[in-house]
């Protein structure tokens, strides 16, 4: 009788213990490096650029790009975030015709219109920036935190620009 | 008997960890969006390791990670994945342009390149990282990029990059240590009359720091006190830098004196150290002042030791109703 309590409270005890030990709620994993890894909870990172039209640029004019949301989910409770959004043109390349030309990046300078930040975050409003450079950037202090702005770009004057369309990119990244 | 089993009711009790409800995942935040799905485990209480990839790996290892690429808009996305070169340059991690790669990116893949992600969904991607053989000793950087353009036919077509920045060690044997100094605290006024503190930072350690922190006010006109204050303008700072931060208070200090002690963590890491300043009554910086530093302030680990004494009160619970049970038996014979 003895003998067999204790073998039940044994197995009952390991039972326990292997559940005791779990990280986390969802099965361990392992790959050849590092037998053991952790499930991260916290969100995403997002950029948000919803353009309503095309976008044309206008010698000597800074004209406003779509809004721009910054969502920064990975922020929980006791972790603090960063990030820096970087901001780059391309060549503007003229689209067709006899005259083709192409207008470079160095001619293109770029803002912000700061905006407001939601849930938490202190930004750092970058200066402007010619071609490519940091925009804006955020420590991240608050669960979801959001930071709402609107980028400009302006096109410097153009001595005998060739008529026609020019298309290129302007491209935000967040990281 | 009855003593025993109430005994082990009560141990598993306390044992078997709390149901967790499998909570309902969040809705995706707007645009595209990229988070890492796990880390490595000795990196659990490292804050960095849960937003970035941070490790340090021996030459000629692999490993992966998995990564969630999320769709908030109205309409499907289509979405490239790719790896790109960044650098650590000015305090800021910068992104290069386009598919532009180093050596850390042309070790990276994606089990997916190209997708399309419904709206509101998250498409789970495997990132590999191959570290060759014979690759050298050191830190380098790269980020994982997920990449959305606007649909636009005329003009300037906009697009949106969103990554997760990768701080890679390669080398033998255990990581490189983490080490940063605060240099000096300088108080200043900027022209809508509000004060600032800049710290100089150095990074004195062999891996790149992201630092935040707060600033504490003590002993200051009529023994005030202020704060904790948060930085503002944060650091990323490669090893062997030197970079600002800045935090910016309420501007209805007085001047001063006060003992200003800034608090500045990067990982697992802090570091805290004070200097007397006094703010200038009008825009302009008053001189830095050398800041001495404390003594390191480990991160507090809240999850562990709480398990622990829950075994340990479990297992008393299971010994004692053992022992109770034991001994009546024998006195009923």
């Amino acid at each position: 009788m003895k003998i067999r309590a204790i073998a039940a409270i044994s197995a009952i005890v390991i039972a326990c213990a292997g559940s005791w030990v779990e990280v986390s709620p969802m099965a361990a994993h392992a790959d050849a490096a590092e037998p053991v890894q952790f499930d991260v909870a916290s969100g995403a990172l997002s950029i948000s650029q919803t353009p309503t039209a095309g976008t044309t640029l206008v010698q000597n004019t800074a004209v406003q790009l779509p809004q721009t949301v910054v969502t920064d989910g990975r922020n929980n409770a006791g972790r603090t975030g960063a990030w820096t959004v970087t901001i780059t043109a391309s060549n503007l390349v003229h689209t067709a015709g006899a005259d083709s030309a192409t207008i470079g990046a160095d001619q293109i300078t770029m803002d912000e219109i700061s905006g407001a930040v939601a849930a938490g975050g202190t930004i750092t409003d970058e200066p402007a920036v010619v071609g490519t450079g940091a925009l804006v950037s955020i420590t991240g202090d608050g669960i979801d935190s959001t930071y709402t702005y609107t980028p400009t770009a302006q096109l410097a004057s153009q001595t005998k620009p060739f008529s026609g369309a020019y298309v290129g990119t302007i491209t935000q990244t967040v990281a | 008997m009855r003593c025993l089993v109430l005994g082990c009711v009560v141990a598993c009790a306390l044992l078997a960890p709390a149901t967790r409800t499998e909570a309902t995942a969040p809705p995706a935040p707007p645009g595209v969006g990229i988070k890492l799905l796990e880390g490595p485990a000795n990196g659990i209480d490292d804050p960095r390791a849960h937003s970035y990839v941070v490790d340090h790996l021996a030459p000629g290892t692999t490993i992966s990670r998995k990564l969630g690429i999320s769709n908030g808009g109205q309409t499907a996305l289509d979405v490239d994945l790719y790896p790109a070169a960044a650098t650590i340059s000015g305090g800021v991690f910068v992104v290069a342009e386009g598919h532009t790669s180093n050596e850390l990116a042309s070790w990276i893949s994606f089990s997916v390149e190209r997708a399309t992600i419904a709206p509101g969904e998250t498409m789970p991607v495997t990132m590999t990282i191959v570290v060759p053989p014979g690759a050298s000793a050191g830190e380098r950087y790269a980020v994982a990029l997920a990449e959305a353009k606007s649909a636009s036919t005329t003009g300037v077509t906009l697009v949106s990059r969103v990554g997760v920045r990768v701080y890679l060690s390669v080398g033998p044997g255990g990581e490189p240590r983490t080490a940063f100094s605060i240099e000096s605290l300088t108080a200043s006024r900027d022209p809508s009359g509000q004060p600032v503190v800049a710290a100089i930072v150095h990074n004195t350690g062999e891996r790149a720091v992201d630092l935040s922190g707060s600033l504490q006010l003590s002993n200051g006109p009529g023994s005030l006190s202020a704060g904790p204050f948060p930085v503002r303008i944060t650091a990323t700072l490669a090893p062997g830098d030197s970079g600002d931060v800045y935090v910016a208070l309420d501007q209805q200090l007085p001047d001063g004196p006060w003992k200003a002690t800034l608090s500045l963590t990067s990982g697992l890491t802090t570091e805290t150290s004070s200097a007397q300043i006094t703010f200038p009554s009008g825009t302009g910086e008053a001189a830095p002042s050398s800041a001495t530093p404390s003594a390191q302030q480990p991160r507090k680990d809240h999850g562990r030791p709480a398990l622990v004494l829950v075994g340990a009160a479990a297992a008393v619970a299971l010994t004692t109703a053992t022992i109770v049970g034991v001994r009546r038996r024998r006195r009923r014979r």
